[in-house]
């Protein structure tokens, strides 16, 4: 069985008549990489900050390695580190001063640590340079060094590589790759660069104001986003049956317009298209479509009639 | 707690503007108590007539840095937001919100301690203590100068935290003691007499460290000072009441904010 280290159960947060996050409800499991993907406004961050103590939910509750009190969720984050938003730095402080009074916080006494970490994300010759004159970039590696300062066994990042140059993110998504392959480290994710989370992710979450629309395995999502017929027809029940009688079809989903996506004979369109016209069917569309993360993503995020739960419910194989 | 109290500590080392603020009202402050012995050799000034000097000019300068310190201290990292930080850490609310009160508290106290006894000090190593106060009616006063301070540190600590900033605590917490000193000296000038002195945290230093009524004496063949003092039971009780009841009082109410606030 899993080891579920977060549980978030119907989690709300309500500011005066607007809802940030609706009734959210997932698991983290341990060493999961989960992508928590939505718009701007999506909830992603009220989300990370209210598992990180930031903001208090209105309703529904959390727990984090099976603490729910306050006095357990603080305890448990001492086993995690955040990067919320922007890294958090003190304008006036040098990277070495910043990470520092982090050490400080946290409580670690081996000092020796904070060089560690500067040298790993490459800010070890910044010198008394203040962060307020970093580039973005560089306040992402301050808050990432940060983050790795007491070796956590789940880390919650949010837009951890936004602003990062390509030699950064991919050093980045490297440094996240090894720290869950060697150290277990369990990580929650939000990104708007949709092919980095791809590279990364063994999970996504997918939110859309404030509700949690999908929660999908790579491994499923990647099955949906690879190449498959789309199929309509005059009658799309019909042509299932006709699918699965006739050419022994068992790969097939049903999505909620009626239309069908086929993962099946995938090199033979002709002997697709034949047997629908020999049963009397009309295909309207009948075309090889090949999607990846952004593509679903956009699918899903165009999609205003989605509802809460209901597409993995309506995207059920046949 | 201990960590929050660290990390304050070694941010506050790094804080530029609190320390040119200190050390310029410290140079203000003990100028202008020497100062107002210019008519006087300081070979005759002893540690008593300093130690009244500096007691009656510290509400006037020191009351609104003590309090402008403290928005500074609690306040410099909330604005930036470095100090969630510790919340995201595992630190619990209460730890981040009284951690920083303590920092506040400590430096204050030994800030105050140390300023207002230097000037004494010297003036005592110099000349004697001198004849113009019993020395334990000063021990007195010095001691009753804490309780008001720790009263005024929860109540900058506490606008702070409500306002979230250290520039809108450090701007309201100097402005307040002079606004309330002021409102009480009018309202006393023009009759009001049913204003309590207690009720302000600048009027009660000021009713305690109150070394207007003196007199001079003669001794060993020169003239001398003597201050008479206002302590009375009844005021030292008023004091320690109101600097703990309306310390603690407002300290916690705005704990109840911080904690059930978003950090947003």
């Amino acid at each position: 069985m899993a080891d579920v280290i977060i549980d978030v159960q119907a989690l709300t947060k309500q500011y005066k008549t607007q809802k940030a996050v609706d009734s959210v409800s997932f698991q983290i499991t341990r060493g999961m990489i989960c992508g928590l993907i939505g718009p701007n406004g999506a909830g992603k961050t009220t989300v990370m900050k209210m598992l990180g103590g930031l903001v208090l939910p209105t309703a529904g509750a959390f727990t984090i390695f099976g603490g729910q009190t306050e006095r357990e969720l603080a305890h448990a984050r001492t086993r995690m580190s955040f990067i919320i938003e922007t890294p958090y730095a003190k304008g006036e402080l040098s990277a070495r001063d910043n990470i520092e009074k982090m050490r400080l916080q946290k409580g670690i006494p081996d000092k020796s640590r904070t060089d560690e970490v500067l040298k790993l994300v490459g800010l070890s010759d910044t010198g008394k340079k203040p962060a307020a004159k970093f580039s973005l970039g560089m306040r992402q590696r301050l808050g990432i060094a940060g983050a790795l300062l007491s070796r956590p066994e789940i880390m919650v990042l949010d837009e951890p590589i936004n602003g990062l140059d390509p030699e950064g993110i991919v050093e980045i998504r490297t440094l996240l790759k090894k720290l869950n392959e060697e150290n277990g480290v369990t990580i929650l994710i939000s990104s708007h660069i949709l092919s980095e989370l791809s590279m990364l992710c063994t999970d996504y979450l997918f939110i859309k104001k404030g509700r949690l629309v999908q929660a999908i395995a790579a491994e499923e999502l990647h099955r949906q986003c690879g190449e498959y017929y789309h199929i309509h027809t005059d009658d799309d029940a019909k042509a299932l049956a006709v699918l699965q009688n006739q050419l022994g079809i068992t790969q097939c989903d049903v999505l909620r317009d009626g239309t069908l996506r086929l993962f099946e004979r995938l090199d033979d369109l002709p002997a697709v298209s034949r047997t629908l016209y020999e049963n009397g069917l009309i295909p309207v569309t009948l075309h090889v479509h090949e999607a990846d993360l952004e593509s679903y993503y956009m699918n899903l995020a165009g999609d205003d009639n989605v509802e809460h739960g209901q597409i993995g419910a309506a995207d059920q194989p046949s | 707690m201990w960590n929050t109290v660290k990390s304050v500590r070694q941010i506050s080392r790094h804080d530029v503007l609190r320390r040119f603020m200190m050390g310029f009202i410290t140079v203000l402050f003990l100028g202008g108590v020497v100062g107002s012995w210019y008519d006087y050799s300081l070979s005759d000034v002893t540690g008593s007539d300093m130690f009244a000097t500096v007691m009656q000019t510290f509400p006037m300068v020191l009351t609104s840095v003590v309090m402008a310190n403290t928005a500074r201290i609690c306040g410099w990292d909330l604005t930036d937001r470095t100090a969630n930080y510790e919340i995201l850490y595992g630190n619990k609310r209460a730890a981040v919100y009284f951690g920083r009160f303590l920092v506040a508290l400590g430096k204050n106290l030994l800030f105050v301690a140390a300023v207002t006894a230097l000037a004494p000090a010297v003036c005592t190593l110099w000349n004697g203590w001198g004849k113009s106060l019993d020395f334990s009616d000063a021990l007195a006063h010095y001691a009753l100068l804490f309780p008001v301070v720790f009263r005024m540190v929860c109540t900058a600590a506490a606008i702070t935290f409500l306002v979230m900033s250290d520039i809108g605590g450090l701007a309201l917490s100097f402005l307040l003691p002079i606004v309330t000193t002021l409102f009480y000296l009018f309202a006393k000038e023009l009759g009001g007499a049913s204003i309590p002195e207690w009720l302000f945290s600048a009027s009660t230093l000021t009713a305690v460290e109150d070394f207007r009524n003196k007199t001079v004496g003669f001794a060993d063949g020169a003239d001398y000072l003597i201050y008479k003092t206002s302590l009375d039971g009844a005021l030292v009780l008023r004091t320690l009441v109101s600097a703990f009841g309306i310390g603690i009082a407002l300290l916690t109410a705005s704990f109840a904010v911080y904690r059930r606030r978003d950090l947003n």
